[in-house]
C-alpha cells in the first residue's frame, strides 16, 4: 500500500454505503445485486433520484466544458513558457563562466551620450588645429619682409682682380685648432680676388673668415 | 528669421565645421612647414669704420673692436635691411660703394646656408663663399674700402 492509496481509502470510510453506492451508480461501477438495490431505492426515494439527476447534470457540465477550463487555465502554454525559458537560459553563457577582461569597466553611455562626446571631440580638435594655422600665418604676416631697394651708386672703377679659390681656409693660428660647435659660422668654396685678403677672427664661438678687401677704393 | 535646427542636424553640422577647420588648418600649417624649409630672412646692416679722435662701436657688433675690424674705431650703421631669400633665387643688394652683393640660400636645416658673392660696380667677381650660420647669429663677411674708410658688411641669419 502505498501512502496515496491509504489517504483514498480513509476519504472512502467517511462516506456511508449509500453514499459510495451513489458515487459508483453515476460512474457506472455498480453491478449485481447492489445496482438492482440502488435502482429499486431511487425508484421510491424521489429526493435521491433528484439528487442524481443534479449529480448527472454537473458531471455533464464537467465533462463538456473540461477542455475548455484546461485551455482557460492556461497550463499548457505556462508549461510551454517555462520550458522555453529554460532552454534560453541553457543556450545563453552564464556570468559566471566568463573571465572579465578588465576589473574597471567603464560605465554604459547612451548613443547620444557618446556621439555628444564625439562632437565634442571633433570641434575641439579643429578649434585648436585652426588656431595653430591662424599663429602660423599670422606670425608668417608681421615678419618683416622689407623689398630689396636699390641704393645709390658710385662710378669709380676698381682695379681688376684675380680670382683665387681657397679651397680649405687657414687658420690665424695654427698652433690653436679652432673649435667647431653648432654657434660657429662656416665658410666653404671661398674664392677672393687678388686685392682681397681673407682673415679669419677670433670669437668666444670660434673663427669666422673676413674678406678684407685693400686693392680697391670705390669713392 | 528664426531656423531652428534639431540636435542631431546641428550635431553632424558642428562635426563637418571641425573636420573643415581640422583640414585647413593642417593644410596651412603643412605650406608654412614647406614655405619655411625653402624661404627665409637675412638681416643685412652695413656699417662704416673709419678713424676718429672718439671711438663708436653700434651695439650688437662687438667683433668691430677685434682685428682686423679694430683698424678703425668709429663705426656707423649705414642701413640695415631685411633680405627674403628663396632657394634657388639670388637676392641682389646694391652697396653704397657700387658693388653688388648677391645672396642666394642653399639650405635652412640644420644651419641657413647662403652664397655670397660680392661683384664690383662691373659684375666681376671680388670674392665669394657659401657661409653657414646658426639662426640668429651675426657675422661680418665683408670689408671693402670705403670714404677713407671700411665698409663692413654684417648678416644674421
Amino acid at each position: 500500500m502505498t501512502p496515496g492509496h491509504d489517504d483514498e481509502e480513509r476519504d472512502l470510510e467517511l462516506l456511508d454505503q449509500s453514499e459510495l453506492d451513489l458515487l459508483a451508480y453515476l460512474d457506472g461501477e455498480l453491478e449485481g445485486e447492489r445496482l438492482a438495490a440502488f435502482e429499486a431505492r431511487l425508484h421510491d426515494d424521489r429526493a435521491l433520484s433528484a439528487r442524481i439527476k443534479a449529480l448527472s447534470a454537473i458531471g455533464g457540465f464537467l465533462r463538456d466544458d473540461a477542455n475548455r477550463i484546461y485551455g482557460n487555465a492556461k497550463v499548457d502554454s505556462i508549461v510551454d513558457d517555462v520550458m522555453a525559458k529554460v532552454k534560453t537560459q541553457e543556450m545563453e553563457p552564464r556570468l559566471a563562466d566568463v573571465i572579465p577582461l578588465s576589473t574597471h569597466v567603464a560605465p554604459l553611455t547612451s548613443r547620444a551620450d557618446r556621439a555628444k562626446k564625439n562632437t565634442v571631440i571633433w570641434v575641439a580638435f579643429g578649434g585648436i588645429a585652426a588656431a595653430a594655422a591662424a599663429l602660423i600665418l599670422w606670425t608668417g604676416a608681421h615678419e618683416v619682409k622689407s623689398p630689396v631697394a636699390p641704393v645709390a651708386s658710385t662710378t669709380a672703377a676698381p682695379p681688376p682682380v684675380t680670382v683665387v679659390k681657397i679651397d680649405t681656409p687657414p687658420p690665424s693660428n695654427p698652433s690653436m685648432p679652432v673649435p667647431e660647435n653648432a654657434a660657429t659660422v662656416e665658410v666653404s668654396d671661398l674664392e677672393v680676388g687678388s686685392g682681397a685678403t681673407v682673415i679669419y677672427t677670433r670669437g668666444e664661438e670660434g673663427s669666422s673668415p673676413v674678406v678684407w678687401i685693400t686693392g680697391r677704393e670705390a669713392k | 528669421m528664426h531656423v531652428s535646427i534639431d540636435k542631431p542636424a546641428r550635431r553632424t553640422l558642428l562635426r563637418w565645421i571641425g573636420v573643415l577647420a581640422m583640414t585647413c588648418g593642417v593644410g596651412t600649417a603643412s605650406a608654412a612647414i614647406q614655405q619655411s624649409a625653402n624661404s627665409t630672412n637675412v638681416e643685412l646692416t652695413l656699417l662704416h669704420g673709419t678713424k676718429a679722435d672718439a671711438g663708436a662701436i653700434p651695439a650688437g657688433w662687438p667683433e668691430l673692436t677685434s682685428p682686423p675690424f679694430n683698424a678703425y674705431n668709429h663705426y656707423e650703421v649705414v642701413s640695415t635691411k631685411t633680405l627674403a631669400l628663396t632657394k634657388g633665387n639670388a637676392a641682389k643688394e646694391s652697396l653704397p660703394d657700387g658693388s653688388t652683393l648677391e645672396a642666394t640660400l642653399l639650405d635652412t636645416n640644420p644651419k641657413v646656408k647662403v652664397e655670397l658673392v660680392l661683384k664690383d660696380n662691373k659684375g666681376s667677381q671680388i670674392s665669394k663663399g657659401t657661409y653657414s650660420s646658426p639662426k640668429g647669429k651675426k657675422f661680418l663677411p665683408v670689408s671693402t674700402p670705403y670714404k677713407g674708410g671700411a665698409l663692413v658688411v654684417g648678416l644674421k641669419y
